[in-house]
């Protein structure tokens, strides 16, 4: 038998970035203490290095140009060959160029990667419960995007008139019904998807040759055999559809990122320029005629997360490798791993209270068509075996870790960050119940929705941020609540995680992206809680778990002129619904610039009225979209010992609230921190620093190394104040001038 | 289960049905008395103890509470050796030490300004849970000073519960151990009222009070007493004092406040005053007449500043009462609900009945607000580990718009129970141990005595 090779990790993400150079996505998680370093996990690595983690020097490069992220895949083999079980029991080791694999040389590596862009012809995002579906406990009352496809629902479309004689602009935000829309029409599969099409890049080309995902780069994939194939594909660049494009920032949208091999040959996926582009209202319908009157003028971004008549370029799509080996012979890596091309990482090292993978491995505990684990949650009796014994560090105190750096990406105030910082100093040999009681503080996430129960409720249930779609605070998975239940109860250990090198790099990761608010969230959405996004055959040696379940495309029938890519996956679907490039990205806000500028924090949606609204803003994704940060110069302004002010992250010209009426709501404290145009943000989003910690930043002399400080901002100009925990609607602002005078 | 008096109130039904999307238990609807006052034999033969009433009924009327409410007041207001009752009962330092003498009048107080995350030495909730402070419209800090009635001072002596070990042991049994009916918790809101600042209807005293000062804590520069302050003698108004007493069949104790009339404008809830609007063409000495509505009760931590020479803050805070009586007003027009009228009418008995030489006399209760949640048989059943924000009556929209100026339309926290609870007890510091859920964790006199003792221990 052959051995059984896997790429890894098995999603892999990349981030955008205006730089041509890069660094690499990090391989480390967020916040976690590293062995040999002061320095916390989640930080990039430096290119050409294994494992060096980036200074603040590296995040951009000699003009100032923020650097994307380049995920690193990897190729392992197994041995003996997996039984189907999690974790993996074996041994693991790299391949590489120039390892043995069954006795054979690998003299090169073809790796193929296919990215696309499908935003533009996908379903809004809902940000409301799904009413019809609020007694319904199959669809979760309601609460969350999969509810929102029960039961071959869908919700409405972005760009529903394109391609028709109607008005450009109908539906808005909202989009049109999907009955009024056919998602696979051939115009709109052509014109409103980028598709960059397969590209293969070989070790043999050398280290640093790139291959770009765009149009000038040939089209290549790999057949069956592993054999590179060229190909005349149907590239889809929105240049190609339409003449006119609105471009307030960077070049025109031709490229989704790129790739290259390091001189190991493993495959560096680079993400995307990070740009976005708008088509005139009078281009609507390509060859057809529009409406009398329609302007020759750009779509409005009149949406925080559905824009009609824009794209961005981020992207996601399948990773397969070939080996070639000495003998001539070759051999496909034939179950892919997938990279997504995401938003920049302002902090890296922040921790989500809940992340991405908290919300895969819940999906795949709980789901019997995944079944990952029944020692931990048994599908078949629809509960958490009591007897499992918790790892203290990687179950419970991760979360414990993520609370505490909240308070620097939010402006929590001293009672909140004295609490928090208590949980993060919690070790396995102390006594739970002595530092955190379930029932007093942590939201339960199986709390039957708007029955008027603790999901409705704020301080002091936690975590306190912005609820799911649907749901008005956040709460953590069922499964992080039964390993806090586990550890509240005793039942835990203090054993170190047994993961395999390459499951490592899939877990860790996961666990640097955003979960439990997708609405959408901003890496990955609520399809990462859908079995039928993943391959179910995972107990399969070749396939493992958390891939991606992948369309099988035949490139062979691809034909120039006429899109390749179609509808593609559709969430909750009972039976297995192969995903194509560009259907995980397709989910996410577009363009995603908006939708960062936009959450910051929030009233609650629902809102709670109890018996009178909840006038308090609330955080969206702190960890992942800093609100409010200290600044490195404020710190070494005060002689390296105290942090100073805090400053909103997205803070300068065009940041200060004036009317308070501009984007959203009526109250000026709901508009802070952000663009009060959205169209700035287009074009400053690659000017927002970035927090690291401490020991990271060159020059750091502080005496603290858990201090996480905001670097390398080329935001000026005024801006408002960030004020502490609790801000309500009802607030004033105060611009970041001078402290008034005495006037006592 | 005490039996309960139902009483069909259509304004009360109403705004509950338009209102609560939540399940609230089985809530007691309480009576309408016909006139809820002050006994006249209060005013003829003396304010009784109110212990008494704390052992009688209250399971018929929004008054009962009120009643009591006044009760507790008028008697802790009472002179005593020249000065108010209250003041002669023992302070946080005084339990800790053992050192209450219960005799004498009290010497010149020393108090501690309530301001950031340096106050939890004093109370653990700044401003209800903010890092603000309030300023009066001279410009001057509000200070506050706790106290506790002899009897609570006696019980927490005798059951070790002035101590963090004995607190730590306390609040871990099972089951829960209670307040006895006739405690009485008492924090006192003072305004410096040297320079010829006055507000009227208030009592007025000197003190000792710490020299604010800018300093830098735990990695930012505050605004507060500093870590040693220096005293300085200072002429002090009370103005409010928050009454918390344990009554027959509420083990979560009834929060009454009160404060002289007229402190600050009150919001109408018909909407007629938009954010725009001023609230009120007078001033007062926490408000600024012609100020809008957008600008009450603002914090300005951001912007504030000290002068340290004067002790003056440069922002004063401009106040709105958001919630008279501590109640949402239902109906159409708004008009007050049964407990704000109970409020209103003991309130007007007291400004007519009291003698003008009374302390008291100036003085009106904001509102009270107690649980509905009520098992004599088990006093603690259901009421631990809870915050008691589904079972809550009175005036569940309560805040004294001079004590929790800054959330009072904060949804988290616009009432006593929302930071005085059961739940667990989280310290700011994090080198403080926190304690389990207990009826006990609802006093905060003790859990800032368990702060102290915790760090002095170690």
């Amino acid at each position: 038998m052959a051995t059984t090779l896997r790429i890894h990790p098995s999603i892999g993400v990349s981030r955008v970035g205006n730089s041509p150079d890069f660094i690499l996505s990090p391989e480390t998680s967020a916040g976690m203490p590293g062995p040999d370093s002061p320095i916390s996990g989640g930080l990039p690595i430096r290119p050409g290095t294994e494992a060096d983690p980036i200074s603040d020097a590296d995040l951009r490069d000699a003009q100032g140009a923020l650097k994307p992220h380049a995920q690193r895949f990897r190729i392992f083999a197994y041995d003996p060959p997996p039984d189907g079980t999690y974790p993996y029991k074996g041994n693991v080791t790299e391949v590489t160029v120039g390892s043995q694999v069954d006795g054979k040389t690998v003299e090169s590596i073809a790796w193929m990667v296919h990215m696309a862009n499908k935003k533009a012809n996908n379903w809004i995002i809902p940000e409301n419960p799904a009413e019809d579906q609020s007694s319904n406990p199959d669809a979760n009352f309601g609460v969350g995007g999969m509810a929102h496809y029960f039961n071959g629902a869908t919700p409405n479309v972005r760009n529903g008139n394109f391609g028709k004689d109607a008005d450009p602009m109908a539906g808005g935000g909202d989009g049109l019904p999907p009955d009024q829309v056919d998602l696979s029409d051939p115009m709109r599969l052509k014109s409103l998807v980028l598709d960059a099409g397969p590209k293969v890049i070989c070790t043999s080309q050398g280290a640093g040759t790139r291959a770009g995902f765009d149009a000038a780069t040939p089209c290549r994939y790999l057949d069956g055999t592993g054999t590179v194939q060229d190909v005349s594909y149907p590239v889809q660049f929105p240049a190609q559809a339409f003449s006119g494009l609105y471009q307030p920032a960077g070049p025109s949208l031709g490229s989704m990122g790129g790739m290259e091999t390091d001189a190991q040959g493993r495959l560096l996926v680079i993400g995307s320029p990070g740009y976005a582009a708008g088509w005139m209202q009078n281009e609507n319908n390509p060859g057809g005629a529009v409406p009398p009157g329609t302007p020759a003028e750009p779509f409005p971004l009149d949406s925080d997360i559905d824009n009609n008549g824009w794209f961005d370029d981020a992207g996601d799509g399948p990773v397969q490798a070939a080996l070639t080996f000495g003998d001539g012979s070759t051999r496909l890596i034939e179950v892919p791993a997938w990279c997504i091309c995401a938003d920049p990482a302002y902090a890296p090292q922040v921790r989500n209270v809940v992340n991405i993978w908290d919300e895969v491995y819940n999906a795949w505990l709980r789901a019997p068509e995944l079944a990952l684990d029944t020692g931990i949650y048994d599908p078949a009796k629809g509960s958490y075996e009591q007897s499992y014994v918790v790892p203290f560090t990687e179950g419970v105190w991760t979360m414990f870790r993520a609370a505490h750096l909240q308070m620097f990406t939010t402006d929590l105030n001293q009672k909140g960050i004295g609490v928090h910082q208590r949980l993060s100093n919690v070790t396995a040999a102390d006594e739970p119940s002595k530092f955190l009681n379930i029932k007093s503080f942590i939201r339960n996430p199986s709390a039957a929705p708007g029955s008027g129960n603790e999901l409705q409720t704020g301080a002091p249930l936690m975590p306190l941020a912005l609820g799911d779609t649907g749901a008005s605070f956040l709460t953590v998975t069922e499964t992080q609540y039964f390993f806090l239940e586990q550890w509240f109860a005793g039942t835990y250990d203090d054993a170190a995680e047994s993961l395999t090198e390459g499951e490592k790099l899939d877990k860790v990761t996961l666990t640097n992206l955003l979960g439990g608010r997708f609405s959408p969230g901003i890496d990955l959405t609520f399809i990462v809680r859908d079995p039928y996004l993943y391959d179910q055959s995972w107990t399969d040696a070749d396939t493992g778990p958390f891939r991606i379940g992948a369309r099988k495309l035949d490139y062979g029938t691809a034909a120039s002129g006429t899109p390749f890519l179609t509808v593609g996956y559709t969430p909750n679907r009972t039976v297995q619904n192969p995903v194509e490039p560009g259907d995980l990205c397709k989910f996410m806000a577009l363009p995603w610039h908006t939708d960062y500028n936009s959450c910051a924090t929030h009233s609650p949606s629902p809102n709670p009225q109890k018996p009178v609204p909840n006038t308090t803003l609330f955080w969206s994704w702190p960890a992942q979209r800093p609100v409010s940060v200290y600044t490195y110069d404020d710190y070494v302004a005060n002689g390296n010992a105290f942090f100073g002010e805090q400053h909103f992250s997205v803070r300068g010209t065009g940041t200060q609230v004036e009317s308070g009426d501009t984007l959203e709501g009526s109250a000026a404290t709901e508009n802070v921190g952000r663009y009060q145009v959205r169209l700035d943000m287009l074009s400053n989003w690659f000017n927002i620093g970035v927090v690291m910690q401490g020991p990271a930043i060159a020059g750091f002399e502080g005496k603290n190394d858990d201090l996480f400080l905001e670097v390398q901002s080329l935001l000026a100009g005024p801006s408002d104040w960030s004020q502490p925990w609790p801000i309500l609607t009802t607030d004033k602002v105060y611009p970041d001038t001078a402290k008034p005078a005495d006037d006592s | 289960m005490t039996s309960l008096q139902i009483v069909r109130n259509p304004r009360l039904r109403r705004a509950l049905a338009a209102a609560c999307i939540i399940a609230l238990p089985a809530a007691p609807v309480l009576a309408q008395d016909e006139g809820c006052a002050i006994p006249p034999d209060w005013i003829s033969q003396g304010i009784p103890d109110p212990t008494i009433l704390a052992k009688g009924d209250f399971t018929k009327s929004f008054c009962q509470f009120h009643t009591w409410a006044w009760n507790a007041f008028l008697w802790s207001m009472e002179e005593v050796d020249g000065a108010l009752r209250f003041e002669g009962f023992p302070t946080q330092d005084q339990t800790i030490g053992g050192s209450y003498s219960g005799a004498g009048a009290p010497g010149t107080p020393v108090l501690k300004l309530r301001v950031g995350k340096e106050d939890h030495a004093i109370d653990s909730i700044a401003q209800a849970g903010t890092d603000g402070f309030l300023v009066a419209q001279n410009h001057r800090a509000i200070y506050f000073s706790q106290y506790v009635n002899p009897q609570m001072y006696d019980e927490i002596l005798a059951k070790d519960w002035n101590t963090a070990a004995g607190l730590e042991a306390a609040t871990s049994a099972d089951p829960s151990p209670l307040f006895t009916i006739g405690d009485i918790e008492y924090k006192a809101a003072w305004a410096v009222v040297d320079d010829g600042f006055s507000v009227p209807g208030a009592y007025v005293r000197k003190a000792q009070i710490p020299l604010l000062a800018t300093f830098e804590h735990v990695g930012k520069q505050v605004i507060g007493v500093p870590p040693d302050p220096t005293y300085a003698e200072a002429q002090v108004a009370l103005v409010a004092l928050h009454v918390v007493g344990w009554v027959n069949g509420h083990a979560e104790a009834i929060w009454a406040s009160f404060s002289p009339s007229g402190l600050a404008p009150v919001v109408p809830q018909d909407g007629s005053v938009k954010p725009g609007d001023p609230v009120s063409a007078g001033s007062t000495p926490f408000y600024a007449g012609g100020t809008t509505l957008a600008d009450c009760n603002q914090a300005q931590i951001p912007v504030q500043k000290l002068d340290a020479a004067t002790q003056k803050l440069a922002l004063a805070t401009q106040v709105c009462q958001i919630y008279a009586q501590g109640s949402l007003e239902a109906g159409s027009p708004p008009a007050p609900d049964d407990n704000a009228e109970a409020i209103l009418q003991i309130n007007a008995s007291a400004a007519a009945t009291l003698p003008s030489d009374n302390p008291a006399k100036g003085y009106e209760e904001v509102g009270a607000v107690w649980s509905v949640k009520d098992d004599a048989s088990d006093p603690s059943k259901g009421k631990v580990n809870t915050t008691f924000q589904d079972a809550l009556i009175g005036s569940t929209l309560l805040s004294n718009p001079v004590v929790e100026t800054f959330t009072q339309t904060s949804a988290s926290q616009d009432n006593c129970f929302s930071c005085h609870n059961t739940i667990q007890y989280q310290p700011s510091d994090p080198a403080i141990t926190p304690l389990d859920p207990s009826i006990l964790n609802l006093s905060h006199f003790l859990m800032q005595i368990y702060e102290k003792t915790f760090t002095a221990a170690k």
